[in-house]
């Protein structure tokens, strides 16, 4: 399993979308409205090796979508349009036209959004959401 | 004495001939035996017990995969219900000499299935319908063989009069043109097979199989092995072969 491969696919995933910046990991400073895949969680040995160095793993990769929030109150508004589960502006339509991002997982799931509020990166604050999308990979 | 605990991380579990090791997550192997009341008035006021029928189960989880037989959904699919399916099940890598538990079984039961959301699953249970013996890998999983040979002694033991030696073939890969793999068990008094002796001959196999065999006891050799004659042309096979010796 390559972290950094599924972290890019994952970016590279909802390039598509009108509008939004993507980066493969998590940058100093954003442009928003922005697509950040980040931090991970790996579950390792979901099946027995067979073999391999490990057996199936599975991994949830904690991704954030940001919008301005100097464009109050269109900046929520254009955060909430990228929750929709599908459609042209959907993240989650997005990552999982694609189930093998690029060949890179087995399968995954974008699980959820959860943590609406305002962060604040490189001392900017922007409307953000997080995602669980949960890979899973040999 | 200190504990030498073990993380069951590879186990291998050879079912019929789908290696199933990298699509499980957790095999149990049950062996047990009625036990039977045989308490008197001259018991002393404790229960007396004797054991009656032995029993054996094996029962798997996994995450669902179909392709062929190679694959979990259409191995358990093909043998549900099917009297003599083989299973190994090997604790460790399953390199020669690997412990490891090995019958002939019904699978009784497959259940696929899982909530939305959820990876597809499954879970079986196989039941034993001969003894289940605890024995040895003979041929590893992962070495392809082209040509006929032979493979590496291991001592099991001698099999007494009352006891069967138990064997299983499973024929995890084939390619070629015609290919044909025969696979024999052999027993020899020494690790050095000088004068072996065939003790048991699966049927030939032209495709993906498993088989379970078992040969009467008296046997006084105690090393074993398993041979192979390989035919075709550009013949290529991966298999596993377990044998052990329990009561007949």
């Amino acid at each position: 399993m390559d972290v950094a491969a599924i972290r890019a696919a994952l970016g590279a995933a909802c390039s598509g979308i009108t509008g939004l910046q993507t980066w493969p990991d998590i940058p100093g400073q954003i442009v928003a409205p922005a697509w950040v895949p980040g931090e991970v969680t790996i579950d390792y040995d979901r099946t027995f090796r067979g073999g391999q160095a490990a057996g199936l793993t599975e991994m949830v990769v904690k991704g954030r979508l940001y919008a301005s929030r100097a464009d109050t109150p269109g900046g929520q508004s254009t955060l909430d349009g990228f929750l929709t589960p599908s459609g042209a502006k959907s993240v989650k339509a997005a990552i999982e036209a694609d189930l093998t991002l690029a060949g890179t997982v087995r399968t995954l799931r974008v699980e959820r959004v959860h943590s609406y509020a305002v962060y604040t990166v490189a001392g900017t604050d922007y409307y953000g959401a997080q995602y669980d999308v949960r890979v899973w990979a040999l | 004495m200190t504990l030498t605990p073990q993380v069951l991380t590879d186990a291998r579990i050879y079912l019929e001939s789908a290696d199933m090791t990298g699509f499980s997550n957790k095999v149990e192997v049950t062996s047990s035996a009625v036990d039977l009341d045989k308490t008197t008035f001259a018991s002393g006021g404790w229960n007396e017990r004797t054991a009656g029928l032995f029993d054996s189960q094996v029962a798997i989880d996994g995450f669902w995969d179909v392709g062929d037989l190679t694959k979990p959904d259409d191995t358990l699919w093909a043998n549900l219900g099917a009297a003599g399916t083989a299973i190994t099940v090997v604790p460790t890598a399953g390199t020669v000499g690997s412990l490891c538990y090995l019958g002939k079984t019904l699978e009784t039961d497959y259940k696929p299935g899982a909530q939305v959301g959820q990876l597809l699953a499954w879970s079986a249970t196989l039941k034993g319908n001969t003894a289940i013996a605890r024995g040895q890998i003979l041929h590893p999983q992962g070495t392809a063989r082209t040509t006929t040979g032979n493979g590496t002694a291991v001592q099991l033991g001698a099999v007494l009069a009352t006891q069967r030696l138990y064997a299983n073939l499973h024929v995890l890969s084939v390619s070629g043109t015609t290919p044909s793999i025969t696979v024999a068990i052999q027993s020899n008094v020494d690790n050095t097979f000088g004068s072996p002796t065939t003790r048991l001959t699966f049927n030939a196999d032209t495709a993906l199989d498993g088989q379970a065999l078992s040969v009467l006891g008296p046997v006084t050799d105690t090393w074993w092995r398993a041979t192979w004659t390989i035919s075709g042309t550009t013949p290529s096979f991966l298999f596993a072969v377990s044998a052990g010796i329990a009561p007949k």
